[in-house]
């Protein structure tokens, strides 16, 4: 095994030697910008979740599955047969709603605006919607490996690069109350949750639109190839199954930009 | 330079005022403008504004003037002569204080700016006060028993500022309202020539091409109020109040002044808020914003207390405009997604990455147990 290691490594070294042509040698790393809508699931939370942050009658664009941003950094280890290596992703996304409140009637019988208990809010038509605002912001931070197949690009004249890509994610998360971090039973309402996620795309080589240009950025700039590209994301990110974690499990497609350098 | 100065006004009760900034020529090292003790914005807690309230001449509360005058070392008077005189006067100038745009300090017999001799003293009959000593104006100047009768140069005094050359009289005038106008204060050595060490006078200070030496003090009198708040709505939140006020006449710079405190009656009080007096037993809050930027304020409060409260604008320096009328609103505890959370809900980070470790030792362990296999193969 070790010695398969040491072959792979040393043709993965060797091949900025063998393809002195810079038209002919393989990126080294890549960058990526992408967005796209992501709902987390929530597990068995999800209709309190729901309560807050989804808008049944509100189905403006991104409303209730607002848009997750992220860039990516890949650095290509072995580029023989595709590209193969470890990568980074850091992430943005936030969601915004109301507050919940429930009226209750206080010592003196008069009803009053409160705090309602979880299954107030649960019940429909009990809890209705607060004055203030609450927001949900997550980070998410990926570490992992990416494969691009990028031979038929290489091979033929058909400018798509199939790639897949999985890592450890690691979503920080922290819940705001009119823009100030609430609060759980006193303790901050800032924390992260552990997971795995799993991404299948399709990348369009955009080279071929102005060969020459591209030629050009790659004996000038280092650019060696850049994309246009959708993907699709499956998201299993629910600390492994420890429910007293934020369950950020769910799917995303997205789509960007990306560019590979020399 | 190390012989000439820094000169700071000063206020009877606290130094400095609003948007003043010292200087003097020829040659002369200017002060750090950065310096909280001179330039004195209105959010700097440690000058107080030349505003309305810099001319309530209540008891104990009239402000006056007073420059703090670094030493002059000798050699400068020993240059200039017995018959140097020294020259304090007014001037009045339409540009806004500025950091960057210098006044000129110009004493001319044909000058016709709008400028008024505050006083004037020969050096060989009185050193004071440069000698040796800083010194203040214009208190150690009447300690030192030069001018007949005694200045109090107030900040009427200086609003009251009209004509060319009215002389040494000073005015005690009361502040006049609804006015805004720059001054310079400028301190200056006459001498013979015009050049400045020459030796003798002739009764002129000129600050442009044969600078003789002066030192200034430009400062912003203000004591126009701004507009009014035409009207306010109040949102009840959680722990705090959201207040939406509106003004036809605000101006840029202009910020909301929100003041509310706990409601005692049963409706809200209709007296002005800024008349408004805090007390231990009432105390007022208050919370500011940019009134060109935020539609809204929001101010901490407590869960189920009603307060009432009104808002007002306030101007760069300080002065305080027409209250809105007054609202009433009682913050009360609402559900967040985290507050109200249903079953057991883990907070921070640390313990959400326990699998990492655990996983990298089961990694290692594996690792390891491969290279040892290697080895014996080997």
């Amino acid at each position: 095994m070790i010695r398969l290691v040491a072959l792979a490594t040393v043709l993965a070294t060797a091949t900025p030697a063998l393809a002195a042509d810079h038209e002919d040698a393989q990126p080294s790393w890549g960058i990526s910008f992408r967005t796209g809508p992501y709902k987390p699931s929530m597990g068995t939370n999800a209709r309190y979740y729901n309560a807050y942050y989804t808008s049944p009658t509100d189905h403006s664009l991104f409303k209730n599955h607002p848009l997750m941003t992220e860039v990516e950094i890949d650095y290509y280890i072995l580029r023989e047969f595709g590209l193969l290596g470890p990568m980074v992703e850091l992430g943005m996304w936030g969601v915004s709603g109301a507050t919940r409140a429930c009226v209750h009637p206080d010592a003196s019988g008069t009803p009053v605006k409160g705090p309602c208990s979880s299954t107030e809010i649960l019940t429909p038509g009990v809890s209705q919607s607060g004055t203030d605002s609450t927001k949900l912001t997550a980070y998410p931070i990926t570490l992992g490996a990416i494969y691009k197949a990028d031979l038929i690009k290489r091979y033929t004249v058909i400018p798509l690069v199939p790639y897949a890509k999985g890592g450890l994610t690691w979503f920080t998360w922290r819940n705001t109350v009119g823009g100030k971090l609430s609060h759980y039973l006193g303790h901050p309402a800032e924390g992260a949750t552990l997971g795995v996620r799993g991404t299948v795309g399709l990348a369009f080589n955009l080279d071929f639109i102005e060969p020459n240009a591209a030629s050009r950025a790659r004996m000038s700039t280092g650019i060696a190839d850049s994309y246009l590209f959708g993907e699709m994301s499956f998201l299993w990110v629910d600390g492994f199954g420890n429910n007293k974690r934020l369950n950020f499990s769910g799917q995303t497609v997205q789509v960007g930009f990306a560019v590979d350098f020399l | 330079m190390r012989w000439l100065f820094v000169a700071v006004i000063a206020l009877t009760a606290a130094p400095a005022a609003a948007q003043t900034y010292v200087g003097g020529y020829p040659g002369l090292a200017l002060p750090n403008l950065d310096s909280p003790d001179i330039l004195c914005n209105v959010p700097t807690t440690t000058c107080r504004p030349l505003n309305i309230a810099a001319c309530d001449d209540s008891a104990g509360l009239a402000r006056t003037f007073k420059v703090a005058l670094p030493a002059i070392p000798p050699n400068l008077w020993t240059n200039a002569g017995a018959s140097a005189k020294v020259y304090v006067w007014l001037q009045k100038t339409t540009t806004s204080p500025s950091s960057t745009v210098m006044p000129i300090c110009q004493y001319m017999t044909t000058t016709t700016s709008q400028n008024v001799l505050i006083a004037t003293w020969q050096y060989a009959t009185n050193v004071w006060p440069f000698t040796g000593a800083a010194a203040v104006f214009p208190d150690d100047y009447n300690s030192a028993g030069i001018a007949s009768t005694p200045l109090n140069f107030s900040v009427g005094d200086v609003m009251n500022v009209t004509g060319v050359f009215a002389g040494s009289t000073v005015m005690n005038k009361a502040c006049p309202t609804g006015a805004s106008a720059t001054y310079v204060l400028c301190f200056g050595i006459d001498t013979i020539n015009n050049t400045s060490l020459a030796a003798g006078s002739d009764s002129q200070v000129d600050g442009t091409s044969n600078r003789e030496v002066t030192l200034w003090v430009q400062f912003l009198i203000d004591t126009v109020p701004p507009a009014a708040v035409d009207s306010v709505s109040a949102t009840a939140l959680k722990a705090r109040i959201e207040v939406s006020p509106k003004s036809a006449g605000k101006l840029a710079g202009d910020r909301w002044n929100v003041k509310i405190r706990e409601q005692l009656g049963s409706t809200p009080s209709t007296a002005a808020c800024n008349t408004w007096v805090s007390t231990d037993a009432d105390p007022i809050k208050t919370a500011t914003g940019d009134a060109i930027s935020a539609g809204s304020v929001s101010i901490d409060a407590t869960n189920g207390v009603t307060y009432e409260g009104c808002v007002d604008l306030l101007d760069q320096v300080g002065n305080e405009g027409t209250g809105s009328a007054s609202f009433s609103a009682t913050p009360f505890d609402q559900c967040d997604f985290a507050s109200c959370y249903p079953g057991q809900l883990q907070t921070g980070f640390c313990a959400a990455v326990a699998p990492v470790p655990m996983a990298a030792t089961v990694i290692l362990l594996l690792l390891r147990r491969l290279r040892r296999r290697d080895g014996v193969r080997s």
